[in-house]
C-alpha cells in the first residue's frame, strides 16, 4: 500500500482524519467517544484509588476485582466465571503474554488473577503459561490456542510507546527488523502464525504510566504518577490508543503546553489506517469508564 | 559484549566513597546495544554511536549506582544526544548536565554519560555528584558545540529546548510536523529545533543546513507540495488553526517557523536567522 503522508495541516484539513489522529499526534482533547451510532469496540477503563499504596505496593484483592468488574462488564455476564468461560475454554492452551521490563513491569498480583481466572475457566495448570520472553521456546506459546496480551503502558524511545500492540515482539526471533520507520508497521506482528487469530483478551495496566522517558533506560520515577487503572478489550489498537490520549493528557498538564510524545505513535495510527488491527477512531470506541473518576484526563 | 579497546574504563573512578565496582564492566557497539538497552538503542545509533561501557557501583546497605559512558565519536553527537534530555540550564557537570534526584546526565567532547542511582537516599545522591564530578574530571577536554547553532537567535529563544539531529525521527519533538520525511533529513544533514517564547506564545524554529544549494532546492520543494504549497508565494502563511507558519532557503540552510501568533512574528522570528 503507497504510504500516505499524515501532516499536521491535512490532520487540521481531514476532520475524519483528525478524529483518528487528532489526539495521537496532535494531542488534540478528545471529546468525543462512540457518540455515533453503528458498531463500536468496547474499552473499559477501571481505576481504583485503593489499588496502589503510597509505597505503589499493590493490593491483590483490589486489582483482581478491577479485572472481575472490566471483564464482567465487556462481556456481559454478571457472574465473573461465566465470564470468563465465555473468553476461554477447557481445552484451550493459553498463553498470557506478560511484560517483564525491570523498571515497570506487569504487576505479579495482576498476572496470578488471570491465571487464576483462567484455571477456573477449566484450564489446567500446565496448560497455562506466563512469560515475556523466549515465547518460541515454550510450546504453549507457539502451539496454543489462546492468548491474553497483558502489559503497562509507557513512553519507549522509538515506537513512541509500549503498546499492547507492541508487546507481540517477543514472538519473533528478529526484534530488531520491525523497527524500521519508529516501528510503524508493529501491527504485522499479529500475523504471525503464533499470534494471528487467538487473543481472547487485552489489558494495558494503567496503575503507575511512565509518561516521559529519559536517558539510556528510558525511566526516571518522576515521570511516572499514580493512575490506578487498568484499560480492558477486545481490540488491541482502541485500548492502546485511549492509553495514548491519557498520556499525552499527563503530558501537557505536567509540561504546561504540548509535548507530543517522540517519536510519534505512528505505529497504532497505521494498525488502524494501515494494517486493520483495530480501530483508533474515538468514533468507533465505546469508553466505559468504572470506578474513581478523581484526575481521570479523559 | 565486547571486550575495551577503547579505554573507557579509564575514565571510570575505581571506588568512590564506599562503593565499589561490582562484576565486569560491560561494553556494547551498535550491533549489541539492543541486548542492553532493547529500543532505546535506536536513539543512540542515530546518533552515530560507536560504543558504551556500562558499571555497576555497590556498597552493602546502599543503592547501586549504573554509570554509562557513551563515546559517541564527535562532540556534537554527544551533545545531540544530551539535548534530548535537558529540562534545565545547568553546567555543574561537563558541557551542560541535567541533574535529578537520583540521576545526572551531562555531556563532555565526545562522551554522554548517566550516572543513576537505583534509589534515592542521603548518601547516593551525595555519591551521584561526586561520581559526576570524578567523570567530568577524568575525561580532557571539550568538544565543539554543532556550527548551526551559531544561526540561533538569542532574543526569546528557551535554551534548554535546543535539539540536535540529523535522523527525521526526531522532527516532531516539540511540535508534529509530519510523519514522513518530507524535509529530506539525513545524516548528511544538521538540523535544530528550538522554542522561543513563553508557553502561552510559544513558537518553534527549525533549521537545517543540507550539503549543497541543490539539496535545500528539493527540500523546499518537497515541504510545499507536501506541507504548504503557500509558501512558494509567500513567505508567511497562516494555516488552518489561525497559527502562522514562514519558511525561507538561505544558500544551503532551509529555516520554518512553526505555530507563530501572527505573520509579523513568523517573519520577525524567521528573518533574524541569518547567517554568519
Amino acid at each position: 500500500m503507497a504510504k500516505k503522508t499524515i501532516t499536521r495541516r491535512t490532520l487540521l484539513k481531514n476532520s475524519a482524519l483528525a478524529t483518528v489522529a487528532g489526539a495521537l499526534y496532535l494531542n488534540f482533547p478528545v471529546k468525543l467517544f462512540g457518540r455515533n451510532p453503528g458498531k463500536k469496540t468496547k474499552v473499559i477503563l477501571i481505576r481504583d484509588e485503593k489499588v496502589i499504596d503510597d509505597s505503589r505496593i499493590v493490593n491483590k484483592a483490589v486489582i483482581r476485582d478491577m479485572l472481575d468488574k472490566a471483564v464482567r462488564e465487556l462481556t456481559g455476564y454478571d457472574e465473573i466465571q461465566t465470564a470468563w468461560k465465555s473468553l476461554i475454554k477447557p481445552d484451550d492452551i493459553v498463553g498470557i503474554k506478560t511484560n517483564v521490563w525491570g523498571r515497570l513491569r506487569t504487576p505479579l498480583e495482576l498476572e496470578d488473577a488471570i491465571k487464576n481466572r483462567v484455571m477456573e475457566a477449566g484450564v489446567p495448570g500446565d496448560k497455562i503459561s506466563i512469560r515475556d520472553r523466549d515465547l518460541l521456546d515454550d510450546p504453549v506459546f507457539t502451539k496454543g490456542t489462546a492468548l491474553i496480551n497483558v502489559r503497562p503502558m509507557r513512553t519507549h524511545d522509538w515506537s513512541g510507546v509500549g503498546s499492547l500492540i507492541k508487546n507481540y515482539i517477543m514472538f519473533t526471533r528478529k526484534p530488531m527488523s520491525y523497527h524500521g520507520d519508529t516501528c510503524a508497521d508493529l501491527a504485522t506482528l499479529w500475523n504471525l502464525p503464533e499470534v494471528k487469530g487467538k487473543t481472547r483478551l487485552n489489558i494495558l495496566v494503567m496503575l503507575t504510566p511512565l509518561f516521559h522517558g529519559i536517558g539510556p533506560h528510558h525511566y526516571n520515577k518522576k515521570f511516572t504518577w499514580a493512575y490506578k487503572g487498568l484499560l480492558v478489550g477486545f481490540d488491541p489498537v482502541a485500548i492502546d490508543s485511549v492509553g495514548v490520549r491519557i498520556l499525552q493528557a499527563r503530558r501537557k498538564e505536567y509540561f504546561g503546553e504540548e509535548r507530543p510524545i517522540k517519536p510519534p505513535v505512528k505505529h497504532i495510527f497505521l494498525a488502524d489506517t494501515r494494517h486493520h488491527l483495530g480501530t483508533a477512531d474515538p468514533e468507533k470506541i465505546e469508553l466505559v469508564k468504572l470506578g474513581w473518576k478523581e484526575d481521570i484526563l479523559i | 559484549m565486547n571486550l575495551n579497546a577503547s579505554g573507557l574504563d579509564k575514565l571510570l573512578p575505581d571506588s568512590i566513597e564506599g562503593w565499589k565496582p561490582s562484576g565486569k564492566d560491560r561494553y556494547y557497539n551498535p550491533e549489541t546495544l539492543y541486548n542492553y538497552i532493547n529500543g532505546g538503542a535506536e536513539l543512540y545509533i542515530s546518533y552515530g554511536f560507536k560504543e558504551v561501557i556500562s558499571r555497576t557501583y555497590r556498597n552493602p546497605g546502599q543503592p547501586n549506582l549504573t554509570v554509562e559512558i557513551f563515546d559517541m565519536v564527535e562532540a556534537k553527537n554527544a551533545f545531540g544526544v544530551f539535548s534530548h534530555v535537558r529540562e534545565d540550564v545547568d553546567y555543574s557537570y561537563g558541557q551542560g548536565c541535567q541533574v535529578y534526584e537520583d540521576a545526572i546526565m551531562f555531556w563532555k567532547n565526545q562522551y554522554f554519560i548517566s550516572v543513576v542511582s537505583g534509589d534515592e537516599t542521603e548518601s547516593s545522591m551525595s555519591v551521584i555528584c561526586k561520581l559526576a564530578e570524578d567523570i567530568d574530571n577524568l575525561i580532557k577536554g571539550e568538544g565543539q558545540l554543532p556550527e548551526i547553532l551559531i544561526l540561533l537567535p538569542v532574543t526569546g529563544l528557551v535554551e534548554e529546548s535546543i535539539l540536535y539531529f540529523f535522523h527525521p525521527a526526531w522532527l516532531n519533538s516539540f511540535y508534529y510536523i509530519s510523519d514522513e520525511n518530507i524535509l529530506n533529513i539525513n545524516e548528511k544533514t544538521h538540523c535544530i529545533l528550538a522554542k522561543y517564547g513563553d508557553p502561552e506564545n510559544r513558537c518553534y524554529l527549525l533549521i537545517i543546513e543540507y550539503p549543497t544549494v541543490a539539496d535545500v532546492r528539493v527540500a523546499f520543494k518537497s515541504f510545499s507540495e507536501n506541507y504548504s504549497k503557500e509558501i512558494q508565494i509567500s513567505p508567511a502563511v497562516e494555516i488552518e488553526d489561525g497559527s502562522w507558519m514562514a519558511c525561507k532557503r538561505m544558500n544551503k540552510i532551509l529555516v520554518g517557523v512553526f505555530n507563530a501568533g501572527s505573520k509579523t512574528q513568523a517573519l520577525e522570528l524567521m528573518n533574524q536567522v541569518r547567517e554568519k
